[in-house]
Formats: structure tokens, C-alpha cells, sequence
């Protein structure tokens, strides 16, 4: 399957998600108005790589700002993500925050609670 | 002609740093949040306050303009909105208003009493019980996660006023404070 890289904008995040290597990371800011708009087709990557995936999926979220509109559209990634785990793959996932963002950290910790799947918050 | 003076007196007295009363379109929210981000920076702020300033002012403002696509005014006017932010020694606070259907009130202040009396724990676990059961069809232009989020990161109580312009129309005024 193809990977996608998606440059970022000062309102969509940069995107890179590698099939072959099993990597996924969303970076800078993701304050699109519309989010659906822009994560429907990361939706659909995620529901064909979890249906073969490599053995060990390495995830990382290192977020400047994100919308309430665009959390939504994390926590079901992240919803499509668990099925990893639960079908016996590894699967990690990296929530950064700068030193002193406790609003970021708080953030993982949301997603923590919510989602099923290892998720590790690290300091920048 | 108009005295300018006065105007830019009074806001300078009201410490307000920022001002705009117009449309707000997708490219002027670029722009805003762009002054916003630089002055911001300019101004080394501590990281965590610039970012606090800057959510708070997305959600504002996205709010805004999600109502407002989803609300055909018949009048040019009513689709003019304001915004203000002003710095004291104290605090930042981020102020907005803008014109709503009467009949939408009722809903909204009881979302605002809701969040205002929730203690921070409640908010932290309201806003994830509000995330996971929102529907992906219903989160763009629903101010459901907005006034949790800002709540929780103003970690003040939120202020607001409702005017009534006519028998349709109310304006509604917002004010979030983040404490300096």
C-alpha cells in the first residue's frame, strides 16, 4: 500500500505514514474548521494498514495545537488503532509535549484514559 | 470628524490590545491568528499562557464562523462580528460577540451555567464523556467540546450577556480569562 506524506500548513498537520515500516506520526498544528475533511482519507489508510499490518506499529502525535474539532477525528484514529493490540500486533504510541504545556500533557492523558492501547507521554 | 483620539483612548485605558469588528472569513482567521501568534511571541510570553490565549481565541473564533456558515442571516449586519483581546496585569482576556437566533439562548446558557459550576475534575471528565460520544456528522459547527475545552484551559469561570436586538436576534457576548 502507498504512504502518505502531507506537508503541513499553518492549519493541517504534516503528515507521514509508512506502510513498510510501520511508522505513523502527525505533527505541528491541526485547527482545520473541517477535520473530517482532512482525516477522512488518513481513516481510510488506518483501516487498510490494520488489516495488514507489520508486527510492531511505532505511532507519534507531537502536536503545537490542536482544535476541539480535530480531537474527535484523534480519538477515533486512535479508535482504529486499538485493534492492533487486540489482534496480537505491537503498537505504540508517543504523545509529545513541550516542557510546561500541562494543557498538551492533560491532553495525552485524556486520550490515555480513553483508548486501549499503549500510549506514552514524552517530555520534548 | 471622528474623535479617534477618544476611541484610541479608551481602548488604551480598557487595555486592550487587540480590536476588530467586521465579517469574520476564513482568511481573516488566518490573519488574526497570525497577529495574535506574533505578538504573542514578540512579547515571550510564557509558553503555556501564549498557548492558553491562542486555543481559547481558535475556539472563539471558529465558533463564530462554523455558526455563522450554518446560519443564513438574511441581513448583512448580523453577520458582523467583534473581537477583543485585552492584557492587564492580571490576566488576558479574550472577548468576542456576535449575533444568534433568539431561539438558540435557552440551549446555550444552560451549556454555559452547566460549565460554569463544574469544579476542574468535572470538566476533565464532562469533556471526555462529551468526546467519545460525539458523532463525527455532528462535530464540525457544534459548539459541544468548544466551551468545555475553553473552560478547561481558562480554568476560570466563563462570562457572557445576551442582548436582545429584536424578537429573532440576540447578541451574545463572551468573555475567557487566562490569568498571567
Amino acid at each position: 500500500m502507498e504512504n502518505i506524506e502531507l506537508e503541513g500548513t499553518d492549519r493541517t498537520p504534516k503528515v507521514k505514514f509508512s506502510a513498510d515500516k510501520g511508522e505513523l506520526e502527525i505533527s505541528g498544528r491541526s485547527i482545520p474548521e473541517n477535520s473530517i475533511s482532512f482525516y477522512k482519507p488518513l481513516f481510510d489508510w488506518i483501516d487498510n494498514y490494520v488489516a495488514s499490518p507489520q508486527k510492531s506499529t511505532q505511532v507519534a502525535f507531537n502536536l503545537e495545537y490542536f482544535n476541539t474539532s480535530s480531537s474527535k477525528c484523534i480519538l477515533d484514529m486512535l479508535r482504529k488503532l486499538e485493534l492492533l493490540p487486540q489482534s496480537g500486533y505491537l503498537a505504540r504510541v508517543k504523545w509529545y509535549f513541550d516542557e510546561g504545556d500541562e494543557d498538551m500533557e492533560e491532553s495525552g492523558n485524556d486520550f490515555k484514559s480513553l483508548i486501549n492501547i499503549d500510549i506514552e507521554l514524552v517530555m520534548k | 470628524m471622528l474623535n479617534v483620539y477618544e476611541y484610541f483612548k479608551k481602548m488604551q485605558d480598557e487595555k486592550v490590545i487587540l480590536y476588530f469588528k467586521g465579517e469574520i472569513t476564513n482568511n481573516l482567521l488566518t490573519s488574526i491568528l497570525q497577529l495574535v501568534d506574533d505578538r504573542l511571541e514578540r512579547k515571550s510570553e510564557d509558553l503555556k499562557i501564549k498557548k492558553k490565549v491562542f486555543s481559547i481565541l481558535l475556539e472563539c473564533l471558529q465558533n463564530i464562523y462554523n455558526y455563522q456558515q450554518t446560519h443564513e442571516f438574511n441581513s448583512e449586519s448580523l453577520q458582523s462580528a467583534t473581537l477583543m483581546i485585552k492584557k492587564t496585569q492580571e490576566a488576558y482576556y479574550i472577548i468576542t460577540g456576535n449575533y444568534i437566533e433568539s431561539e438558540i439562548v435557552e440551549s446555550l446558557r444552560e451549556r454555559l451555567i452547566k460549565v460554569n459550576s463544574l469544579s476542574t475534575d468535572e470538566l476533565k471528565d464532562f469533556y471526555k464523556e462529551v468526546l467519545s460520544r460525539q458523532r463525527m456528522e455532528t462535530i464540525n459547527g457544534g459548539a459541544g467540546l468548544g466551551l468545555i475545552d475553553m473552560a478547561r484551559k481558562s480554568g476560570e469561570k466563563i462570562d457572557y450577556s445576551f442582548d436582545s436586538i429584536n424578537d429573532k436576534h440576540c447578541f451574545y457576548s463572551l468573555q475567557v480569562k487566562v490569568l498571567a
